[in-house]
């Protein structure tokens, strides 16, 4: 007969034991809530022939590669010149570090408008690099190299600010023992460093393509055309309104979903086997 | 170290969590009697062609009424009776660069209780049409009030152009350009300029004396010649950049934004209502559904602004002192101050359905 009272008292032990648990839990649903939920109404409420149109729309899937793409093209700029960067900045000191440090993460708070604005005010035809690269034949108004360099400016910090974590957790002591092994500094930095901070590296790449592909403000003042996916949803949504503009929102949810779930299992299963 | 960053962290919190509490009656109630010294909102959407002149109002509206804070928002015309009608924004007062862009989208689209967003339309400034450019655009020595749309028609010159289907000067543009054929005589300047430049042609047929351009579906340039961008105020900064040689706009922003320009003739830039008639002969016409209920088409008009409060206001109070405060002196001498011009006197298309306090206004 006294089961249920055991069961209660049982209960609110566990609770007692595991607050600090349940307290995290019960917040952590809250803000998984507050993501998860505006992400499934858009991909659950739109319209299923609409969403079926959209997914069958050649203008929708054109605009929806190139956004991958520019991206990742974005992505491969922002690890050549960005790694070398977060090395220096995990490993050495210097004067004005610290200014350094904060003019990276300035990105991210600066009003992409803006940035597009300052980038046009750097690449446009009339000023110095603008000129430069028009002699060349690269312009940066309604091109492709105008989606990167957007792209590029508002995502690079994540980059950097991860590998110089992930540098940052790699003891010294083991570059050092390398050293006196024979290895030269390049050696050193290819087998000993990257490798140990790889997981950071990789974690901040996926993390700049996605910034990059969710970049709005300023690709749209470079570049209108070609239509990357966040200009398409504004276009659809300015000249026919919110139901032809869901369902584009919606496939690009479906499709990055698939994308980082997938890089995170990916990292997890690396992690597991090292 | 990591304490006094947690409690910053909460003190912040707690600060931004009772500074929304206090904020968000105001903005749901609104009561313009403020007993307790609290501002009401008042909510202000305007054509991106206003900016300029109402950021100055603001500023002078808020000093002479410090019970009331005014937020403002510009988008291009369309775009803010969209907000209102479609997104169902909370806006008080509407102002947009085409006075018939009211009755088209906000008498006929009713709210939920079945009663249209507005029933009347102030009109209180004009503008007209100039071809912008700066010392930097290709053939800037060369062009002039004679030659300019051969010159904007070159294949190697760059051309901004406004989305029609998003903003007014948009649809304006291809008008002025379709009223240059006749008073130039020269039979392609729409299609040499813009027309063919995207994948499906803006094209035009003319039927009983009415040049109809039609507006396709898809816009997708297809040669450098056109930048096409989805508000006015991006082509400004092209062309401050150099990245866009030409482009048609309002005379008012183009001044404001200190760039150089061609006056075009009265006959063709939608500017003098003495030669209404002439513009009344070209009509820009979508050629889709574009809006659940209104199919638009926008006839060839002297330019004139327009201006309403939403029936939904929740601050109907502050925006009738908002209206008298634009049409009063102080108004006025902002708008001559900021190049832009005034409809002299200002008109209403319904003055019986004008708040009581505004219909002195108009006699």
């Amino acid at each position: 007969m006294a089961v249920i009272p055991r069961i209660a008292r049982a209960a609110r032990s566990y609770l007692v034991r595991r607050r600090l648990l349940v307290v995290f839990s019960v917040l952590s649903l809250l803000i998984i809530l507050f993501v998860f939920i505006p992400l499934a109404k858009i991909v659950f409420l739109s319209d299923k022939v609409a969403l079926w149109q959209a997914l069958l729309d050649p203008t929708v899937m054109k605009s929806i590669l190139l956004t991958l793409y520019a991206a990742l093209i974005t992505a491969g700029i922002g690890f050549i010149l960005g790694i070398p960067l977060a090395y220096i900045l995990a490993r050495n000191t210097f004067p004005l570090k610290g200014m350094v440090e904060g003019l990276i993460d300035l990105p991210i708070v600066v009003p992409h408008t803006a940035v597009g604005i300052a980038l046009l005010f750097v690449f446009g035809r009339n000023f110095l690099l603008g000129k430069w690269f028009n002699s060349v034949g690269v312009h940066f108004v309604d091109s492709l190299a105008g989606i990167i360099i957007a792209m590029l400016f508002v995502s690079v910090p994540f980059l950097i600010n991860s590998a110089k974590d992930g540098f940052r957790k790699v003891d010294v002591r083991m570059e050092n023992v390398a050293r006196t092994l024979g290895a030269s500094p390049w050696q050193v930095f290819h087998r000993v460093t990257f490798p140990l901070a790889w997981r950071s590296i990789m974690a901040g790449t996926l993390m700049m393509w996605a910034r990059g592909i969710s970049e709005f403000g300023a690709v749209v003042i470079l570049a209108y055309y070609p239509m990357v996916t966040s200009t398409l949803i504004y276009e659809r949504f300015e000249s026919y309104g919110l139901t032809q503009a869901i369902p584009v929102a919606a496939i690009l949810v479906i499709i990055c979903a698939f994308i980082f779930i997938g890089f995170r299992f990916i990292l997890q299963r690396d992690k597991k086997r090292d | 170290m990591k304490k006094r960053a947690i409690i910053c962290l909460l003190l912040a919190m707690v600060s931004g969590v009772t500074a929304c509490t206090n904020s968000s009656p105001s903005s749901v109630s609104n009561s313009t009697s403020n007993p307790d010294g609290k501002k009401s909102t008042l909510v202000v959407f305007e054509a991106d062609s206003l900016m300029v002149p109402f950021a100055q109002i603001q500023k002078e509206f808020e000093q002479a009424n410090p019970d009331i804070n005014v937020e403002m928002q510009a988008h291009g015309s369309i775009q803010v009776i969209r907000q209102v009608t479609e997104l169902g924004q909370d806006v008080d007062v509407v102002a947009v660069a085409d006075d018939s862009l009211i009755p088209m989208l906000m008498y006929q689209t009713k709210m939920p209780d079945g009663q249209p967003y507005a029933n009347w339309d102030i009109m209180p400034a004009t503008n007209q049409l100039v071809l912008a450019y700066s010392s930097t655009s290709k053939y800037a020595d060369e062009i002039n009030a004679n030659n300019w749309y051969q010159i904007i028609s070159r294949p190697d010159v760059r051309l901004g152009f406004t989305d029609p289907r998003m903003d007014s000067v948009g649809y304006r543009t291809l008008m002025t350009l379709k009223l240059a054929e006749s008073y130039y005589g020269a039979d392609n300047i729409l299609d040499d300029t813009v027309g063919k430049y995207f994948s499906m042609p803006i094209t035009a047929n003319e039927e009983d004396g009415v040049s109809t351009i039609h507006v396709p579906e898809l816009l997708e340039p297809t040669a450098d010649h056109m930048v096409l961008r989805g508000a006015q105020m991006e082509l400004l900064a092209l062309l401050q950049s150099g990245d866009v040689d030409y482009t048609i706009d309002y005379k008012s922003t183009v001044i404001q934004d200190g760039l150089s320009y061609i006056e075009l003739p009265s006959e063709i830039n939608l500017g003098d209502s003495n030669f209404a008639q002439n513009y009344q002969t070209v009509v820009v016409k979508l050629d889709y559904q574009r809006f659940a209920t209104v199919n638009p088409i926008f006839g060839g008009l002297p330019i004139v602004y327009g201006m309403t409060i939403a029936n939904n206001s929740k601050n109907k109070d502050a925006a009738i002192k908002f209206i008298q405060f634009v049409l009063g002196p102080e108004g006025q001498r902002i708008f001559n101050d900021c190049n832009q011009p005034e409809l002299i006197p200002p008109q209403c298309d319904n003055i019986s359905a004008l708040p009581d306090s505004l219909k002195p206004l108009f006699h």
